[in-house]
Parts: C-alpha cells; sequence; structure tokens
C-alpha cells in the first residue's frame, strides 16, 4: 500500500506555506482584536456605571467614637447620644444634602419593632437641620409596599412634621452603582444615596430568620432595588460587600424596642422587648457587634460581622472605642 | 482569493467566539441586575407573579385566592389581593422566606383588610402543600408568651396576632390596632369554614 492511498497529499511551496500562515495570523489576530472590540462597546441604552462616595468624617482627635443612650424616652437618648458625639455639627456642615435612611422595611406598627422608632428619626431630622443642611431627605426601598410602610410605620408623619423631604422608590429613581464584590459587582441604588453629600443610618435592632439579625450593616439591604432573592444566597457575603460600598457619615442604631424573635418582619407584641436604648457612632461593625448583645448573640455568630472586621470596616471589640455611656 | 476565503473562514468564527467569551465574563451580571431590577420595584401582582412562575396548577390557586377573594362578611378587601409564589416570596417577606421556602412553600395569599368596625389587619395564608409541612412552619414560628387557642389544627393568640394551620394552610392573621385585634377570632372562624 502505498503512502497516497489513505488520503490526498498536502502539497505546498514553501512560498505557499508561508502565506497560508501569515494570512491565518493575521485573520485570527484581526478577528480576536474586533471581538474584543465589540465587547468593549456600550450597548445603546446602557448606563455608566456611578458611585457612592466615601460619608465619613475625621472625627475630632479625642472625639467620643460610640455613645451608648439609656432611659425611658427616644427623643431625649436620641438628643443624648448626638451631643456625647460632639454635636450634629461634628457631621454636617451648611448647605449640605443629607440621606437619612432608617429601616422602614414593613407594614409595621411602631410597637411591633419591625422598623425604626419614628421618634428617633424625628430627632435625628431636628438635629440635621439645625447644623445647617439645605436638604434632608428621608428614604428606604421597602420591602412590602412603601407608602403602607411609611404611613403605618410612622415615619412619614416623622418626617413631614420634621420638614424633611419623603423619597418613595418608584422604578425610575435608581441608578446602577459599581459594588465591586465577589457577589454584587453592580446594584441599583435609589438615587438619593448617590446624590447626597451626607448620609445618617438609622437601623433598629432586631432577630432576622436568615442572617440572624439585622442592625446597621444589613440595613444597607435599604439600599438596593432589583430581585433581591439573590442576595440572600450568601447573605453574609452580601451584608458585607454593601457595607464596603456604603460608608456612612454617621450610625444612629434603634434599640428602643427589639424584635426578639420571627424577624425581620414579626408582627406579634409578644416577640417584642423594650431596651430603650440608642447607640451612635462612626463604626458600624462595633455597633453591630454591641448590638448583638440585646439578641442574646456574640459578634461570632454574624458571618458578615467577622467578613467586615477581616476586611478592616471596623471592629467588634467595641470597648477598644473610645465610648461613652450616657443615661436620659 | 483562495487565501482571502480561508482567511475570511477563520476571522469570522474567531471574531464570534472572542466576543461571546469576553461579553459573557465581564458584562453578564450588569444583565442580569438591570433586568431584576425591572421586576421588583413594581408592586407585586397576580399578573406579575404569573409570569415569573408560569403555572401548571391553578385550581389550588384559585382556592387559595378564594379564602380572601370572595366576600367575607365583616371584613373589606383595602388593596389588591396578592399571590406570591417562591421567588416572589423574597418581595414580601424578604429574609423570612428561605423559613418557608426549606418547608416546601407552594403559594401565599396576601391581604389587606379593615374590620366593619374599623380597624386595619394583615391576612397572610400559607400554602405549605402538606399538613405536615404546614405543622413544621407553625411551630418554626413559634413565640414566648402566646397562649394556645382553639382554632384549626392548631392555633396561637398573641397581642395583635392570631396564628392558625390548617390541613396544609399556614394562616397569619396581623392586626394594627385593638379594635382589628377584637375581630381576628371572627375572621379566622370564617376562613376555616371556608378550608373545611
Amino acid at each position: 500500500m502505498s503512502k497516497h492511498d489513505h488520503a490526498p497529499a498536502l502539497e505546498y511551496t514553501r512560498r505557499e506555506a508561508i502565506t497560508k500562515v501569515a494570512t491565518t495570523s493575521v485573520a485570527a489576530g484581526a478577528a480576536i482584536g474586533l471581538g474584543v472590540w465589540l465587547t468593549g462597546r456600550k450597548a445603546v441604552g446602557e448606563t455608566e456605571l456611578e458611585t457612592i462616595r466615601d460619608h465619613r468624617v475625621q472625627l475630632p482627635s479625642g472625639a467620643t467614637q460610640m455613645v451608648i443612650a439609656r432611659g425611658p424616652d427616644a427623643t431625649q437618648n436620641t438628643r443624648k447620644a448626638i451631643e456625647a458625639l460632639g454635636g450634629m455639627g461634628v457631621f454636617v456642615k451648611r448647605g449640605e444634602r443629607v440621606l437619612i435612611k432608617p429601616n422602614v422595611g414593613w407594614n409595621r406598627l411602631p410597637n411591633q419593632a419591625a422598623n425604626s422608632n419614628p421618634d428617633v428619626v424625628a430627632e435625628v431630622i431636628r438635629h440635621v437641620k439645625a447644623a445647617g443642611a439645605v436638604t434632608v431627605w428621608v428614604t428606604d426601598v421597602s420591602v412590602n409596599k412603601a407608602e403602607r410602610c411609611f404611613a403605618r410605620s410612622g415615619i412619614g408623619d416623622a418626617v413631614r412634621n420634621a420638614g424633611a423631604e419623603l423619597v418613595l422608590p418608584t422604578d425610575s429613581r435608581f441608578r446602577t452603582v459599581g459594588v465591586g464584590g465577589q457577589l454584587l459587582r453592580v446594584a441599583e441604588v435609589l438615587w438619593p444615596f448617590v446624590e447626597a453629600d451626607k448620609i445618617i443610618n438609622i437601623p433598629i435592632v432586631k432577630q432576622h430568620g436568615l442572617s440572624g439579625a439585622t442592625m446597621a450593616m444589613k440595613n444597607w439591604y435599604g439600599v438596593v432595588g432589583g430581585h433581591r432573592a439573590r442576595m440572600h444566597q450568601d447573605i453574609h457575603r452580601s451584608i458585607f460587600e454593601l457595607t464596603t460600598m456604603m460608608k456612612p457619615t454617621l450610625t444612629i442604631m434603634d434599640a428602643t424596642r427589639v424584635l426578639m424573635a420571627n424577624g425581620p418582619s414579626g408582627g406579634s407584641l409578644d416577640d417584642v422587648k423594650a431596651f430603650n436604648t440608642i447607640a451612635a457612632g462612626i463604626d458600624e461593625v462595633a455597633l453591630d457587634a454591641f448590638g448583638c448583645s440585646f439578641l442574646g448573640l456574640s459578634a461570632s455568630d454574624l458571618g458578615y460581622l467577622t467578613l467586615g472586621e477581616r476586611a478592616g470596616l471596623g471592629t467588634t471589640n467595641y470597648r477598644s472605642l473610645k465610648l461613652e455611656e450616657v443615661s436620659s | 482569493m483562495k487565501n482571502a476565503l480561508f482567511a475570511l473562514l477563520v476571522a469570522i468564527p474567531t471574531a464570534l467566539i472572542t466576543w461571546i467569551v469576553a461579553r459573557g465574563a465581564y458584562e453578564r451580571p450588569l444583565g442580569e441586575c438591570q433586568a431584576a431590577a425591572k421586576t421588583t420595584n413594581v408592586a407585586p401582582t397576580n399578573e406579575v407573579t404569573a409570569k415569573a412562575e408560569p403555572e401548571v396548577e391553578s385550581d389550588p390557586d384559585e382556592r387559595l385566592s378564594d379564602f380572601v377573594e370572595k366576600p367575607l362578611e365583616g371584613f373589606t378587601i383595602t388593596d389588591e389581593v396578592v399571590l406570591y409564589g417562591r421567588s416572589g416570596l423574597f418581595e414580601y417577606i424578604n429574609g423570612g422566606a428561605p423559613l418557608y421556602i426549606d418547608r416546601n412553600f407552594r403559594k401565599l395569599v396576601a391581604a389587606e383588610m379593615k374590620s366593619n368596625g374599623g380597624g386595619d389587619l394583615t391576612c397572610d395564608i400559607y400554602d405549605m402543600r402538606t399538613p405536615s409541612d404546614a405543622k413544621s412552619i407553625f411551630d418554626a414560628e413559634n413565640s414566648t408568651n402566646v397562649t394556645t387557642a382553639n382554632f384549626g389544627d392548631a392555633a396561637r393568640t398573641g397581642s395583635l396576632s392570631l396564628v392558625f394551620r390548617k390541613g396544609q394552610y399556614y394562616v397569619k392573621l396581623t392586626a394594627y390596632d385593638t379594635k382589628a385585634e377584637a375581630t381576628l377570632p371572627n375572621l379566622a372562624r370564617v376562613l376555616l369554614t371556608r378550608m373545611e
């Protein structure tokens, strides 16, 4: 059997072979270049990614870093906490646009303790306005119908009576923001979070069926629109990644009434316990670590606190901060 | 000519493959997020839920909706009655959803009502597929200081709250004032009659 019996011979001259290899290389190179160029092009209607700025302020040297205020009146506790931190003027300057973010996720009454206390929200608004803010927005991307949540929680009235502007989440009010996390690369964020000069977080402490607890860091779920189910697939990482995106000016944590079970929505007053406490500061990890004590948890029980501390977002050892405890 | 044809045959698939690979690696997360955002920020409705989860069984859904959509003596529906499926449940109870989904949850019908004597309340009826799954979620959501009550297969009452299970259904009634709280047993009785 000759060697020509099975296949036709590939008979190229040296010149043809060189031409063929060169042509193929140029074509492949051009094609890869074209592919990369096509990838880099923006699709029609695709929006630019925005960023959320760093809203933190430098505290004066030797200033109190965290305050725990206890007493029967939530308004007084809030006032004492702000004063102990040096007053709202440390955080808000004249002419700034300030966003206040309470937890208003649920169609629940204040005493059902699923939403932040309206008296706390109102007192913070008053201090922000007194500090000279030109605009004060209050918003949350509620889980239940937003109008109903703001009405039932008493926060809608508190906002109006204290002279702030309520921003309800609607479809057209979201911006695409880069998160840069492993799980969340981008997020649809309600516009005031992008526009504000300063952001004040007002979470409530409560038990949460999936994450263990919802406090300061978890409150950033209420920044984001879109399908939250995806974020719940790895809740600790998504809480951590949202916290890295949000760098609030101040956090005032409401533990006036704490939902001890069946969170995050609760409903029965039997699940609520009064602690009459407000904690405030600039370290969300520290505040959450303190908040664990109301729920019989330790900081190590919450994966997102471990992630946050490891990434340098704060310390779970809140007593290592310059801490002040006041009573009203 | 032959060379040019050969170059085209190499170039077109290579460009296509490069584009698909690169796009898949860098742009898919953005696309997913944008698409998801469009479906979420709208108050959920039956229509939206139905689009997200095509229905195979229509009768169980009708039965579930009928519990609250048929006129209830002494109560008025004050907002749209909403039927939530497994993924939609996150839009209603957020981080509470996995507790239900892990227990074979099928659908939830949620209704806002006003008792005719005044007072708002929420009625949530979860179809857990089987009585044992309904029992499982009923037991999982136990509270301290509640009182056992005599409704359905098991029930408990607390301040502003009445919770019971009947067969595959787990029912949570939440009042927003004492007037509405006083009417929760009446509503429970009407619903139980419909669940027989």
